[in-house]
């Protein structure tokens, strides 16, 4: 997909209506989806709060896509709505319990607590294609446990695969603030990784 | 500082695993979600064209509704007034019980105060009727509010 195919598409949605702006809407949904519902679960940390912020951020976009006027990439523009989508929603949800594999793997102490964590969070999520390895769930817990800014960059930048200046577009700050955030970030992640029992050799 | 600067500052295996997070696909149920909301706005955002009114009018009239709705409407009053004349008769069984020391024949409960009978009666039109004034509603009125009719007085 290119920028060409992403503005072609946006500008059909600016100059229909009806049947015409659901079918053009529709093209740009199946390009994006996949993207802004990763962004959103990585963010948010679980299923049911990443279909919410999803829904959320393509549902603005269809609301929005008349007033875009291309100053900013049109992907920049998606992601950034999806990361606050996804941010509002867990910042709601901050007082209530966590559930599935955050908890669970915070407090674990062994191959067991680890494997129930999996178990309930296949139960629980039966529609998603789960993270595979013990270390990416350690990676998404700390994800899930930390600053909701360091953690949305963490996304953009190696989940998402942005350069720094989509980045500046998507949070509207300096590449100096991009990378002086980032490096915050990778601060927090290494320390989240090591007090939950992430193996210390692959961390230096 | 560069890219690959800025990367190195993560370990290698981190970064490695980080990037193998990003194939989640979305669930269908995103675009049932989105497309009933997007469904939703349209409805809300719809207006009432101005002529539905005169369109709605004309069929009503033509169809008879509004007089119907009108003889309908011409009734209350005589509910009204029938649920009057009831409250008027019960207060008058009430008062001619009140009044039973005499033996008018009517017992419902336990005597009131004569200031309180002439309190009520100051406020209140009414007219007593006797036992054998009274018609067969009334008196099945009377029996269903459990009323003892004394015909002694008849």
């Amino acid at each position: 997909m290119t920028s060409d195919t992403d503005a072609a598409l946006v500008q059909r949605c600016q100059s229909s209506e009806g049947a015409d702006f659901d079918e053009a809407y529709r093209q740009l949904f199946a390009l994006y989806q996949d993207r802004v519902y990763n962004t959103c679960f990585r963010v948010t940390g679980n299923a049911n709060d990443a279909l919410d912020a999803a829904q959320e951020t393509m549902v603005i976009i269809a609301r929005r896509i008349g007033a875009f006027a291309f100053r900013s990439k049109f992907s920049s523009w998606v992601y950034r709505i999806a990361v606050n989508s996804a941010i509002d929603i867990r910042r709601k949800r901050m007082d209530a319990p966590r559930s599935g594999i955050t908890t669970i793997v915070g407090a674990a102490d062994g191959d067991q607590m680890m494997q129930q964590a999996a178990d309930e969070t296949v139960d629980a999520e039966p529609h998603q294609q789960l993270v595979a390895s013990e270390n990416q769930q350690l990676i998404q817990s700390a994800l899930s446990d930390m600053n909701l800014t360091f953690a949305a960059i963490l996304v953009l930048r190696y989940i998402e695969d942005l350069s720094y200046e989509e980045i500046s577009e998507v949070q509207g700050c300096s590449l100096g603030t991009v990378k002086s955030r980032l490096n915050r970030a990778h601060q927090s992640l290494r320390e989240l990784l090591e007090s939950r029992g992430y193996d210390s050799t692959l961390l230096t | 500082m560069t890219d690959s600067q800025q990367s190195s500052e993560l370990p290698p295996q981190v970064i490695a695993e980080l990037r193998s997070m990003g194939d989640l696909q979305a669930p269908p149920e995103l675009w049932q979600g989105v497309r009933t909301r997007l469904i939703i706005d349209k409805l809300e955002t719809q207006q009432a064209p101005s002529e539905l009114w005169d369109v709605v009018h004309a069929q009503l009239t033509e169809e008879g509704v509004t007089a119907r709705t009108t003889k309908m409407f011409s009734l209350r009053p005589m509910y009204a007034a029938a649920a009057a004349l009831l409250i008027v008769l019960g207060v008058a069984f009430q008062s001619d019980w009140a009044s039973s020391d005499a033996g008018s024949g009517l017992q419902l409960a336990p005597a009131i105060s004569a200031e309180a009978r002439a309190e009520f009666l100051s406020r209140v039109s009414f007219r007593e009727v006797q036992p054998h004034e009274m018609s067969g509603i009334s008196r099945a009125l009377a029996a269903s509010l459990s009323v003892t009719i004394n015909e002694e007085n008849r």
